[in-house]
């Protein structure tokens, strides 16, 4: 085998695969703020509400100002990852349209619910009832989390084509090829292995989308998308890791914020700020562990390959499954038993095989998961039994935002390469999916320029503001006269 | 399983098209605004342009994701409807959509910039941000035109229809009139409309502000009317170009008024269009004279109301109905020329349908989902623009760094 390097680059259409990374990585960044910055500010209203704290309303507040733009330029990356679906993956994006649409055309409808609620939410604040804010927002979170479901069905659709059949025995470790249960238009079922569902592609495409066909008209345009195994729980992965994101990258802002603050009325707003963020991060963590376990175990039932990647569960590399017991625990952890085989990536043919340095990633994912963890759990200590936050302490986790943006984008580079060489599960491969003429050198330097460009240009953006101190922020509001002037 | 008509199913995507180009209109204009009133705000005894600017800093947050909600609903409708239509469209598109993917992403970082710079940043990198962000505008609303043009007359197609010379797209002789006849509409609509906003603000706000409401109110429905004046000679351009490179698409715009439709007849919308574009001359003009005469906005529009709201509709009938006519004009196909629909069949309405998305049960779930969520967004603009709602900090104090208020500056 090549190293791990040279195969991750043997993949097919290298210059196609990266532009969209680029793009989906930007999308994801910024859509994780649009989730859970709303689910934020409405739960601290509702918080505040309960409890009658002003501080919650004016954490509220100020997050909901902060996610009405961040939703637009969320909305805006949404439509820019679809043109470049259209530009990029014609032929899988045709396919999504003919059969899998259904979610897309659901999701216009949440989207729509989107942009009324949140503005709604926004610009009615103290200009209706706490009630009907309320409500206002808890609609806004609907159309929020229902989007996010239904874009995750689509994508969760691609690792887990219609009718795949578990067929994997973590019994004997013996690698299977996927397997799918389909309809056929003059009645009746039949299984198609991957290999004789490609040979049928290639040779009689008709029949193919005769059969395709068949089959969502058996299931449902709804039925379809929706019992794909594992669609509700990648959905909330999702969610909670936007929710996640947003409440460790919030810590960091308010520790800073807090470290450059003169006044003690400030101070004292900051740290309670942190001590909710730390609680609720450390909540969401959790359930977020155990989501994600969730996941892991359909994709170890349906998707063996990927899994014996993750744990790079070959002779090629040293790996946690070449240490007794503690492959006994992965097995059981992935399979409940821990009898059960983890497929050897080396029994794999090289078609199937997922790329090597996946184990490297998901690994960073999970160390730096657990830095986060340990991080949540000091906070916490000096936060809510001493009643204070060293300076150390404070001055690491201002790199918390990063890192949390991290193992986020870890996890979703683990999701999409695991799937590799495949852009459909055992279906349609890369090649298959991409446009058919390859773009301009000049196309791709152009592109690559300006997204450089574009990543500078948002550093610079953040750098200056987060120079201001909170007081000289303030003071530029309420003293206009004055030129503003930077820390 | 029943079907919905072709017509229908144009129709969800024609008109979320069109609400896309509007809001696109409405913001580009605004994005053009908010530079100059800043650059006033900071004269002396113009605090309150700054205070507007900012106001209309939060129109755009609305008009951005919302028309980002409508051309994705077009999109996700073309592709649902005519999967292989938009796939061709888009090999055939594919530098203009790809210069809009790249302009899109732009746009992101400088409206972020200018939202979150705002009283941050120095005045000369926020005004330079703010010309920039409505510059990539207007390039946004001529790549539109770009795509426009193509269905209108289909330049670049090559070696049997499925090859695609993309550089020429932009040498589209229909895109340079259709773009200036869709920038000369954004601006008299929008002036038009943020006329009328800030004439029903007066009726709701302190005395102080009620001048400076009224001025601009003024000076933009003026501008509207001085504005929309030269739509006439450009669309006269632009017919003119589709008679010679797109008869079929111009003897559809005009069948019956001394030309034969060679497909479907849509001169009924050019008559709309005739009608509300004299209407709107009318009652602009006769505004524009009661206005001389009363010398107030407050005034006059209590006194001549519906003069204002009968501008305010037939403009925007107007407006829809070309915009309407040239998306239409090219039926019952996708591109206006019968000989590519012979080579490419699914480029005609009728053909390229997916069966599976144009079934009766998931239309009606569409327009039984569609109507309220309309009527909500509409209820939330109406109420945004006449101020019933709008942002929790706009409390008379937030105002931009460097500028004076009336008062400091009268006790100083």
């Amino acid at each position: 085998m090549s190293n791990i390097f040279e195969q991750w680059f043997d993949i097919p259409q290298n210059t196609l695969r990266g532009l969209s990374e680029l793009g989906i990585t930007t999308h994801w960044i910024i859509l994780q703020y649009s989730i859970g910055l709303l689910t934020l500010a409405v739960g601290l209203e509702i918080i505040a509400y309960r409890f009658e704290d002003e501080v919650f309303i004016e954490m509220s507040k100020t997050i909901s100002k902060v996610a009405v733009v961040i939703f637009a330029v969320g909305a805006a990356t949404g439509s820019l990852s679809e043109f470049g679906l259209l530009l990029f993956w014609p032929n899988f994006l045709e396919l999504v349209g003919k059969y899998y649409f259904i979610p897309l055309y659901l999701e216009v409808f949440a989207f729509f619910a989107e942009v009324v609620f949140v503005y709604m939410y926004y610009y009615t604040w103290e200009k209706v009832s706490r009630r009907f804010h309320v409500s206002v927002g808890i609609f806004a979170l609907i159309g929020v989390f229902a989007s996010s479901l239904l874009i995750m069905s689509v994508n969760t659709l691609m690792s887990y084509p219609p009718g795949i059949l578990a067929t994997y025995n973590p019994g004997t470790g013996t690698w299977v090829e996927p397997q799918y249960l389909l309809y056929l238009p003059e009645g009746g079922t039949v299984i198609y292995t991957s290999t004789q569902l490609r040979i049928l592609i290639a040779s009689d495409p008709d029949r193919y989308h005769d059969i395709l066909g068949a089959t969502v008209e058996k299931k449902g345009v709804f039925g379809i998308v929706f019992q794909s195994p594992g669609s509700l729980i990648s959905g909330l992965h999702a969610i909670f890791s936007g929710i996640v994101v947003t409440i460790y990258t919030g810590l960091g802002v308010y520790i800073w914020r807090y470290m450059h603050a003169e006044s003690e009325k400030r101070k004292n707003y900051y740290f309670k700020a942190i001590k909710v963020m730390t609680a609720l991060g450390g909540i969401f963590l959790v359930i977020q562990g155990f989501i994600g376990h969730m996941v892991a175990q359909n994709m170890a039932k349906y998707n063996p390959e990927k899994l014996s990647a993750m744990e790079g569960n070959s002779d090629e590399i040293n790996s946690f499954t070449d240490i007794p017991i503690i492959d006994k625990f992965l097995s059981y952890l992935a399979y409940g038993n821990s009898n059960a085989k983890i497929l050897p990536y080396d029994s794999i043919p090289s078609d199937y095989q997922p790329p090597l340095i996946l184990h490297y990633i998901y690994y960073s994912k999970i160390f730096l998961a657990m830095i986060l963890f340990v991080d949540t759990l000091l906070l916490g200590y000096y936060l809510f039994k001493r009643n204070t936050l060293p300076k150390w302490l404070m001055k690491s986790n201002l790199v918390v935002p990063v890192i949390v943006q991290l193992i986020s984008n870890f996890g979703w580079i683990t999701r999409e390469l695991g799937r590799k060489p495949w852009t459909i599960y055992g279906v349609q491969t890369v090649d298959e999916a991409a446009r058919s003429s390859s773009l301009p050198f000049v196309y791709v330097i152009g592109v690559i320029m300006y997204c450089l460009g574009l990543l500078a240009g948002i550093g610079s953006v953040v750098w200056y503001l987060f120079r201001m101190t909170p007081e000289a922020i303030e003071e530029v509001e309420e003293k206009p006269e004055r030129v503003i002037e930077v820390a | 399983m029943v079907l919905v008509s072709s017509s229908l199913l144009m129709f969800l995507i024609i008109l979320t098209f069109s609400f896309h180009v509007v809001l696109l209109a409405i913001e580009i204009v605004l994005a053009l605004l908010i530079p100059l009133l800043i650059y006033l705000g900071k004269q002396p005894q113009e605090y309150f342009k700054g205070l507007i600017a900012k106001r209309y800093m939060n129109y755009i947050a609305i008009t951005y994701a919302s028309q980002q909600v409508f051309l994705t609903a077009s999109t996700v409708f073309t592709l649902s409807y005519y999967p292989d239509t938009l796939i061709y469209l888009g090999k055939a598109l594919f530098y203009p959509l790809g210069f809009f993917i790249l302009i899109y992403g732009f746009r992101l970082l400088l409206l972020s910039s200018y939202w979150y710079g705002w009283n941050r940043f120095p005045s000369s990198l926020h005004h330079f941000i703010g010309t920039l962000f409505a510059f990539t505008g207007l390039i946004i609303l001529y790549l539109d035109s770009v795509i426009l043009g193509f269905l209108g007359y289909p330049i670049g197609v090559e070696d049997g229809a499925y090859s695609f010379n993309q550089i020429v797209n932009f040498l589209n002789p229909l895109t340079l009139p259709l773009f200036l006849l869709f920038a000369l509409f954004a601006v008299s609509v929008t002036f038009t409309i943020l006329g009328f906003v800030h004439a029903k603000r007066i009726q709701r706000i302190q005395e102080l502000e009620v001048g400076e409401e009224a001025i601009l109110g003024r000076i933009y429905l003026k501008i509207a009317s001085v504005v929309s004046m030269m739509i006439l000679p450009v669309l006269l351009w632009y017919l003119i170009s589709l008679h010679e490179f797109s008869y079929y698409k111009f003897s559809n715009m005009v069948g019956g008024l001394g030309f034969d439709a060679e497909g479907h007849n849509y001169s009924w919308l050019t008559i709309i269009f005739l009608i509300s574009y004299v209407v709107y001359s009318i009652t602009a003009n006769r505004w524009n004279a009661r206005m001389e005469e009363l010398h107030s906005l407050e005034h006059t529009c209590e006194a001549h109301g519906k003069l204002l709201i009968t501008q305010l509709i037939s403009l925007l009938v107007s407006f829809l109905s070309i915009f309407l006519l040239n998306l239409l004009a090219q039926a019952p196909y996708f591109v206006a020329s019968p000989e590519l629909v012979k080579q490419v069949p699914f480029l005609d309405i009728n053909q390229g349908i997916n069966e599976k998305a144009a079934s009766l049960d998931i239309y009606a779930l569409t327009i039984f989902a569609l109507i309220p969520l309309m009527l909500s967004f509409f209820v939330l603009l109406v109420f945004f623009f006449t101020g019933v709602i709008g942002d929790p900090e706009e409390d008379g104090n937030k105002y931009l760094a460097g500028m004076v208020h009336p008062k400091e500056n009268a006790s100083s």
